[in-house]
């Protein structure tokens, strides 16, 4: 089955007078990593929104896990979102005011699917959030009691990458996530979520105006005049 | 519940730097506004609690404020005396268990001073049924002694043995002075809260008698004088508590009072003596009931009293105007954190309770931190209050009155955070997520 089914999608922002996005098809399979590519204003980011249900388009249809967005009421798709979804932003990921592993923890705070999902695995939240940073290079009482604030930019995004995927959401939605990181560390980055996703099956939907990282991918689009171009389809995806 | 409690507080302790200054607005005007109303109360309890035992003051016919003003507070002069016979009559009248006389119309340095009898010491009571007590020397009027209101003796730096001249009238120095009969100093009292404190009290005798022998309408007034020191040698001797009796049988009485104050044996009688006194055929007289015309004095003042807790209320507005300026201003650098807490499944009932969370817990802490404050100002001032204004400030618990407006400055302090949350709600989603910046 696939993770995600769109048909005929178009969706123009109120009070634009021109459609942002014409007649998108697209399936997406489970597991699959799908880098998506675009000039800033292309509307990556609206499109994005419209996958999770943050908005809804005028026409077409949208199936996440099976369930048409459009069929769910705001709250219904908000629980969803919660559930199955993680997401993590360009910058200021994370809640300033809160711990590295207090921000990780979050995800499992608000949504009782994924605090189950590591319950039943045997484990404790606080114990899952520790492997989850350990894995992305954060170790040590120290960092994880720091305040997020006094992180540098690459460990944030990988905090935030941790909170995305803790609780094992079936998707992951990263939206422009290396813009603000050095060249080393958006390789580094691009290939630590994208080895995390192999590893547990994850959707993996990137999003960049940098087409640097693309072999990475198992297939890229760009998005251009409000259509869904395919780009490329390596034979072989560089492994990471 | 429990983590949206624990993010509320992480989010305010991340920003206490601007809270602070909510929270210290507010306190501002809790303190200002508590302030206002426990002054405002404790003036309008010492001032209806003046004279508490006293059923009935009779003076000679005339307005029922202007008694009680010039007996009582000794603000203007009553123009018509009461004779000596009609007091000695109805003082004398079987429902009557006691009676001060009070001569008034001297001063000395701008303080009033009263000719009354030690039944002034004995039956005056004021608050809560409290009576006069002296601070040091004793409370009595023999002779030519004179007890001073505590306020008085401060300000005047007297102590005990000091010797005083009384003018007549209200004047400073300018007065005919009757200086040949100083009196003396023989007690101070405690503070009272009442005209009591800014008075001087002299026998009602010496003063009739400085008077004869000042307008030499009695040629013996020396005589006069010393049958009154020799008679308090006397009484003194005999410690003897009626001894106004013994004084007056030896001394000449006045031949008026300006008033003079009645108490019952029995309160239900109140009423028929009331208005035995003000059909009292051979002079004309009118009795007042001091509680009720207190009470009809104090209306006078209420536009004062109303505008002070209007100017507290302006002054709590403008307070919570800050808290929402800070709320709102605060929010556009939250959308992102709201966005993150949304993208975590944060539902917009979470995002709406953690700000309504926060404008409740600021509010409330700054009225815990103004209520410390004026319990602080209060304890501190206390004395100055009591020393100056002549109020004893109690450091009590809460009126009820109080109570109401704390709680509705909390509810009024709180719900500002609705319009914030409100904005918050509407539009942490979309707009959160589309900031790339
Ligand atoms: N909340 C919004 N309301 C109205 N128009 C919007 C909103 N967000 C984005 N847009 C419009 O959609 C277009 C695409 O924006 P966006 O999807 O953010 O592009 P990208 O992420 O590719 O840079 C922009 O031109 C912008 O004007
Ligand atoms: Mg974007």
């Amino acid at each position: 089955m696939d993770a995600i089914k769109i048909k005929k999608l178009s969706f123009q922002w109120k009070g634009q007078n021109k459609a942002l996005l014409e007649n998108i098809d697209i399936s997406i399979a489970k597991g699959e990593h799908v880098f998506i590519q675009g000039k800033s204003g292309s509307g990556k980011s609206s499109l994005l929104s419209l996958l999770v249900g943050i908005n809804l388009p005028q026409t077409g249809s949208i199936e996440v896990l099976g369930s048409q967005l459009n069929k769910l009421s705001a709250a219904e798709r908000d629980e969803f979102r919660a559930n199955h979804i993680g997401y993590i932003f360009q910058m200021f990921n994370l809640v300033p005011y809160l711990s590295v592993l207090d921000n990780v923890l979050l995800s499992c705070t608000f949504s009782k699917v994924r605090r189950d999902k590591i319950l039943r695995s045997g484990k404790q939240p606080v114990e899952e959030a520790q492997r989850l940073l350990a894995e992305l290079g954060l170790t040590g009482d120290e960092i994880l009691h720091k305040m997020v604030t006094e992180l540098s930019v690459g460990q944030q995004q990988r905090v935030a990458a941790c909170r995305a995927l803790i609780g094992s959401p079936e998707i992951l939605i990263a939206d422009e996530p290396t813009s603000s990181l050095d060249e080393d560390a958006q390789k580094s980055f691009i290939s630590l979520i994208s080895k995390e996703c192999s590893l547990y099956g994850v959707t993996l939907i990137f999003v960049s105006h940098d087409t640097r990282y693309k072999q990475y991918f198992d297939r890229t689009f760009e998005l251009k005049e409000g259509q869904l171009v395919l780009e490329n389809e390596p034979q072989n995806k560089v492994s990471v | 519940m429990k983590n949206m409690f624990k993010l509320a507080f992480k989010s305010i302790k991340y920003r206490k730097a601007t809270l602070v200054l909510s929270i210290i607005s507010i306190s501002m005007s809790v303190l200002l506004l508590l302030g206002i109303e426990r002054i405002r109360s404790r003036v309008h309890d010492s001032f209806t609690s003046t004279i508490s035992g006293t059923d009935l003051i009779v003076g000679a016919r005339s307005g029922n404020i202007s008694i009680l003003l010039s007996n009582i507070f000794h603000i203007g002069y009553p123009n018509q005396n009461v004779s000596w016979e009609t007091y000695k009559t109805i003082s004398s009248k079987e429902q009557v268990q006691w009676s001060i006389p009070l001569s008034l119309g001297d001063s000395h340095k701008g303080y009033s001073v009263v000719g009354t009898t030690d039944d002034f010491f004995a039956h005056y009571e004021y608050g809560n049924e409290l009576n006069l007590k002296s601070a040091s020397g004793e409370a009595c009027v023999h002779g030519m002694h004179c007890v001073l209101g505590a306020s008085v003796a401060i300000d005047l730096g007297y102590k005990i043995g000091d010797e005083l001249v009384v003018t007549h009238g209200m004047g400073h120095e300018d007065f005919i002075k009757h200086e040949d009969e100083p009196f003396i100093l023989g007690g101070i009292l405690k503070p009272t809260g009442t005209p009591v404190d800014q008075s001087i009290f002299v026998s009602i005798y010496a003063m009739d008698a400085i008077h004869s022998h000042f307008y030499g309408q009695d040629s013996q007034s020396y005589d006069v004088l010393a049958g009154i020191s020799h008679n308090h040698i006397e009484a003194a001797d005999h410690h003897d508590h009626d001894h106004h009796d013994h004084e007056a049988e030896h001394a000449k009485s006045p031949e008026s009072v300006s008033g003079f104050l009645l108490g019952l044996k029995n309160p239900s009688d109140v009423l028929n003596v009331h208005r035995a006194i003000n059909e009292y055929k051979p002079e004309p007289l009118t009795a007042i009931l001091p509680a009720v015309t207190l009470i009809d004095l104090w209306q006078i003042v209420r536009p004062i009293e109303t505008t002070l807790i209007v100017i507290s209320f302006l002054v709590l507005i403008v307070a919570l105007g800050g808290i929402l300026t800070n709320l709102i201003s605060t929010l556009s650098e939250r959308r992102r954190e709201m966005a993150i807490l949304r993208s975590v499944g944060a539902k917009p009932k979470h995002v709406f309770g953690l700000i309504m969370l926060e404008s409740f817990a600021i509010i409330l802490a700054g009225i815990l931190f103004g209520v410390a404050i004026l319990y602080l100002v209060l304890y501190l001032s206390k004395p100055i209050i009591a020393e100056k204004l002549g109020l004893i400030i109690q450091l009590g618990w809460f009126s009820t009155d109080e109570l109401l407006s704390l709680a509705t400055i909390f509810l009024l302090g709180g719900l500002t955070g609705i319009i914030p949350s409100y904005q918050c709600y509407k539009n942490s989603l979309t707009d959160g997520l589309m900031i790339n910046k």
